[in-house]
């Protein structure tokens, strides 16, 4: 009887416990569209203050003053806008799972958007960069940091095996990348990477 | 009471094996390749080994494309060495169609489904599919063990956006085979246990410094090291008193030094192609299926023990 009691309560806990399991994928996005979303507005509204040379305190959404989901605590390098896939994300400086949850991340070994060299972004297939397979040579990447807003322009992409590395480009470029297949609620072995060169202003 | 146990055993056991037909099923319905657009130009097969080398793997003639015209190509490459051997295809262009706009503007679409089979001619995972976009395309490369073999589908497509000006012209696809070695990566410390020691910062263990090396040393007196200042005449600075401290201030109303110029950083150079060390290490996917599983185990698990213990309880 005693044993039977036990067992039905260890059965309880181990459901509830699954349920819990379970419930971190749907906290997952949720989480990943909140913070994003605030990080954004974060990143825009520094923008702002900066251009209109204000120096406050680091600016706050209103969404820092709900009971929402925690934040990452890092401010934003800027955000990055695709005008073809109607996207806007805010760039976190780091591509640990802390920073790719909740943002698309600069890969510090990579350049700095902006400089001479190839600058690395990364993010999650299942949130920001889930459609990236949907540019084209020739569409737009606009990145807006602190240091000013740069446009790039889609040249290539390809499928690269994680052992095979991310190829950089000869001069100001751009790669985003992501896990290969896109649909893949896994991790994988390939990435899919997209290259883009900076756009040079018209004469 | 036996044989309803038996019809529960059977029913389980018949439950089982339906789940895995759909599992099976699935699996190569995922592996098939898609379907050929035309008439597939079947290249034959390539044996590759461990030694590294690029290989021609045959050609294809393309010509008098129209807007929408492709065609497909297979070969398929075969490890017949003892080692696994890593596998990369890439092609080149040659011919009017792809000169004209050149180095990267023809719009003709090659794309590449890669397919790994093991020595019992199951395939092994999903196929690799290398989408359409550079003209210069090398494909992800793939890992063949022995006895193992890769089916490359190619399929190239004039979009139906590309002009006219595409007709007529003649363009040759020549497909490269690119082996190279996979290094043997020694056993990890841990295993062989010859790891070194944690440093003594890890452990915090360390002895503390002298303080030569952290320079905080007391300065000894000047009259030691015999490097006090001659005496100034009191009539040029402010006098110090008898007690005080023998260094004038400074005059907060003058200028301080000024700063030397900062350094313009150097331009900067474009750097030349290479690899961005490490640059596909970050974790981008979400381990979806992985938590559902596990959760999913939990809940099974959970709901098994309660049926037990009402099975008991009812006795």
């Amino acid at each position: 009887m005693k044993n039977g009691r036990l067992l039905m309560l260890l059965g309880a806990i181990c459901m509830l416990a699954g349920l819990i399991w379970l419930a971190q994928i749907p906290y997952f996005f949720y989480r990943s569209d909140a913070v994003g979303q605030e990080l954004l507005a974060r990143a825009k509204a520094s923008a702002v203050d900066r251009a209109e040379g204000t120096t406050a305190a680091p600016a706050r959404s209103d969404a820092d003053d709900e009971q929402g989901p925690p934040a990452a605590t890092s401010p934003p390098l800027g955000w990055l806008t695709i005008p073809s896939l109607q996207l806007e994300a805010p760039i976190l400086s780091g591509t640990d799972e802390e920073q790719i949850a909740v943002a698309v991340g600069h890969f510090q070994g990579s350049a700095a958007p902006g400089t001479a060299s190839t600058a690395l972004l990364a993010a999650h297939n299942a949130t920001y960069f889930r459609h990236i397979d949907r540019l084209k040579r020739g569409d737009e990447i606009q990145i807006a940091t602190s240091t000013g807003v740069f446009t790039y322009q889609v040249t290539g992409a390809s499928v690269a095996h994680v052992a095979d590395g991310v190829v950089k480009m000869g001069g100001e470029g751009l790669v985003l990348m992501t896990c290969y297949p896109l649909d893949a609620l896994r991790q994988t072995e390939y990435r899919y990477l997209v290259y883009a060169t900076a756009k040079k202003p018209r004469a | 009471m036996r044989s309803k146990r038996v019809k529960k055993f059977s029913l389980l056991i018949m439950t089982l094996l339906l789940a895995m037909m759909l599992a099976a099923g699935d699996r190569l319905a995922q592996a098939s390749p898609p379907a050929p657009a035309s008439a597939v130009n079947q290249m034959g097969t390539l044996s590759v080994d461990a030694s590294p080398a690029e290989l021609f793997a045959g050609s294809q003639q393309i010509g008098n494309l129209a807007p929408g015209d492709g065609a497909s190509g297979a070969f398929t490459v075969q490890n017949t060495g003892a080692d696994q051997v890593r596998v990369q295809v890439k092609h080149h262009l040659e011919g009017d169609l792809f000169q004209m706009f050149s180095p990267d503007g023809h719009p003709l679409e090659i794309s590449y489904s890669i397919m790994l089979y093991n020595s019992l001619h199951l395939p092994i995972g999903t196929a690799i599919q290398v989408p359409p976009f550079s003209s210069d395309q090398v494909s992800p490369s793939f890992l063949l063990g022995p006895d193992h073999r890769a089916v490359i589908t190619y399929e190239y497509r004039l979009p139906l956006a590309a002009t006219n000006e595409y007709q007529g012209k003649q363009g040759r696809v020549e497909l490269v085979v690119i082996t190279s070695q996979v290094p043997d990566v020694p056993k990890p410390c841990e295993e062989t246990n010859t790891c070194p020691k944690p440093p003594c910062e890890v452990t915090d263990t360390c002895p503390p410094l002298p303080c030569e090396v952290t320079n905080t040393c007391p300065k000894p007196p000047c009259e030691e090291t015999n490097t006090c200042p001659p005496p100034r005449p009191c009539s040029d600075i402010p006098c110090p008193p008898a007690d005080g401290n023998p260094t004038p201030k400074p005059d907060p109303g003058s200028n301080p030094d000024p700063k030397p110029d900062p350094k313009n950083d150097p331009p900067q150079k474009p750097t030349a192609p290479g690899l961005i060390e490490g640059g596909t290490s970050p974790q981008t996917g979400v381990p979806v299926v992985r938590m559902a599983m596990q959760g999913a185990l939990l809940l099974v698990s959970g709901g098994l023990m309660i049926v037990w213990a009402r099975k008991k309880r009812k006795k």
